[in-house]
């Protein structure tokens, strides 16, 4: 992150903005199986070992959520303090090589 | 008992049941007929016979052991080219998928082999499922088995003129806008578009996720009846699969109809509609009132934008769902020098004209600036549908309709004008829309003697009253 101390950097006149930062925070969860699939949750394999038709992006596959997820999405929520709110999915649609079904399930 | 007196499949499975006929021997009949006639009505792109014999061996084992072999014991089975199976060719009728080989089967496939049902083979479709007359495949058309000058409708038009020829007793299809009941009726068999989420949709290759659902095409309505308590209910591999059995509709088949409100719909029964149709659906109605239904004419205004609704929203979820047959890890790659020019080359090469016409349609409607006033208007459309047929179930049990405005038209008469082509789901559409059920049921011919069929529609979770009716229209027939 970039801190300001001055009312111009750059020749920005930082004075007319409002600096509004958000943060994107990852976190890998201790699941037993991945988010949309029963393939087994596990780094460091055999590379292909871990797969099932939906992580491969085959026809016809489709997407279960992992409800073990959702519940510590919703504890982490609880513990910070946070609203929890309704989610809905949605698809990011761009071709990409290592994009199975070219596009990603986001919220 | 002789293989060629059976086509129904209540009746092929109670005989290899009671051991009155091998599953081998039915199978051997079927075969025998694809053998014969498939050259020139190509309803299959594939036929597994080496798989399938073994199979009706295993049946036959089952019924010698005393081991129960399935409620569809040694019923040969029809599959389209859009469901997943293991290790045979899926390709959708399409270049793009040409030799894939699932490494999985779909639900209803697994369901199906696991009640004794015998696969024979994947049924010619319409490239992804788009298209109403089987003239938009890769591998060329398939034949009407009634008159092979005319098409035998579509999507599903290889399922329908499988059963419509006695290649397999039942098929199953996928009805995104009418791909089952609209081939149904153009090759005079039973059709049957079950509520959304009743059937489970895992390993059917999806074209508009929100509007597909799998059916049975079969020559009774007992049949279709009987396929769908096999394939249906809750499969935790499918999200928008309802947590509960499908409704016990064989039980109830013959309760008859006294009493039942059943509705015409106005909005369907005028322009656009041919009179040899219009009169087949009031005999129907006419027939159903003879039998003790009440029945009257309602109006359900909002069906009227069915089409135009319809035509944003199902390209708009094809655009995204066929995204991912971009030539990286499986089916048909185009060699180019870099990953984009490959994948622009592969999907040039490897969709049809319609597939194209409606990923441009879809990718439009949802671009940028135009999102708002295309698909979020379609679906706003979509809930003044559902709420029309709410009203009108208020004061109906079912709806009645034609289920395709003409009989079966010439090879080449509408593939050249997709707008014409488009409006033979006009009355199919609206219950896609709306997630809820109808099935098509053969009521007579037309003035050029082909097949027509009259589609009754219920609310979603109605197929027990949908099939009391589909089967009093059956029963009347006769």
């Amino acid at each position: 992150m970039t801190s300001t101390t001055g009312s111009s950097t750059s020749g920005i006149d930082l004075d007319i903005w409002e600096i509004v930062i958000g943060l994107e925070v990852h976190a890998e969860l201790a699941t037993r199986t991945k988010l949309f699939s029963s393939a087994t949750n596990l780094f460091g394999g055999e590379p292909n070992t871990n797969i099932d038709p939906l992580t491969l992006g085959l026809p016809g596959s489709l997407p279960v959520l992992n409800e073990h997820a959702v519940e510590l999405a919703i504890r982490v929520g609880l513990a910070l303090n946070c609203k929890v709110q309704r989610s809905v999915f949605a698809r990011k649609n761009y071709f990409y090589p290592d994009l199975p079904k070219d596009y990603q399930i986001s919220q | 008992m002789t293989e060629s007196s059976l086509r129904s499949a209540v009746d092929i499975a109670a005989a290899v049941r009671s051991g009155d006929i091998s599953a081998v021997e039915v199978l051997e009949g079927h075969l025998a007929r694809i053998t014969e006639s498939d050259a020139e009505i190509h309803a299959f792109n594939h036929v597994t016979d080496d798989a399938a014999r073994e199979a009706a061996r295993a049946v036959d084992a089952a019924v010698a052991d005393g081991r129960d072999p399935g409620p569809l014991a040694g019923v040969p089975v029809a599959l389209k080219d859009n469901l997943c199976t293991r290790g045979v060719p899926t390709t959708c009728s399409s270049r793009i998928l040409e030799g894939w080989e699932p490494p999985y089967d779909a639900t209803v496939v697994t369901r199906l082999a696991a009640a004794g049902a015998i696969a024979v083979g994947k049924t010619n479709m319409d490239e992804f499922a788009m298209g109403s007359s089987t003239e938009n495949s890769a591998f060329g058309p398939t034949l009407n088995p009634h008159d092979t000058t005319r098409v035998p409708g579509g999507s599903s038009g290889g399922s329908s003129a499988a059963v419509a020829a006695g290649f397999a007793s039942i098929a199953l299809g996928s009805d995104t806008g009418g791909s089952i009941r609209q081939p149904a009726a153009l090759c005079g068999v039973v059709g049957v578009k079950p509520t959304y989420g009743l059937v489970s949709r895992f390993g059917l290759i999806a074209f508009g996720s929100s509007l597909d659902q799998i059916g049975p095409f079969t020559t009774t309505v007992a049949d279709a009846a009987a396929v769908c308590e096999v394939i249906g209910g809750h499969d935790a591999g499918d999200s928008t699969s309802i947590p509960q059995a499908f409704p016990s509709v064989s039980d109830h088949l013959d309760d008859g109809v006294e009493g039942l409100r059943v509705g015409i719909i106005t909005e369907m029964m005028g322009d656009g509609i041919a009179p040899d149709v219009l009169a087949r659906t009031r005999a129907a109605a006419e027939a159903l009132a003879a039998a003790g239904a009440k029945v009257d004419e309602v109006s359900v205004p909002a069906v009227t934008f069915g089409l135009s609704a319809y035509y944003l929203v199902a390209p708009a979820e094809a655009s995204s769902n066929l995204a991912r047959y971009d030539g990286v890890r499986y089916g048909l790659r185009v060699d180019a020098p870099t990953t984009t020019e490959m994948m622009e080359a592969t999907r040039t090469a490897g969709f049809g004209d319609e597939v194209k016409r409606r990923i441009m349609l879809g990718t439009y409607a949802l671009s940028a600036g135009y999102y708002d006033a295309f698909y979020g208007k379609a679906l706003k459309v979509r809930t003044l549908i559902r709420r029309d047929f709410d009203a009108a179930y208020e004061d109906f049990d079912v709806l009645l309709s034609p289920t395709s405005p003409t009989t079966a038209f010439e090879v080449g008469a509408k593939v050249d004008d997709p707008l014409t082509m488009y409006l033979n789901d006009v009355c199919t559409i609206p219950t896609n829309l709306a997630g809820h059920a109808a099935i098509s049921v053969p009521y007579g011919t037309g003035d050029d003697g082909l097949p027509v069929g009259v589609q009754v529609l219920a609310p979603a979770l109605g197929e027990v009253v949908m099939f009391r009716v589909a089967r009093a229209l059956e029963a009347g027939l006769k």
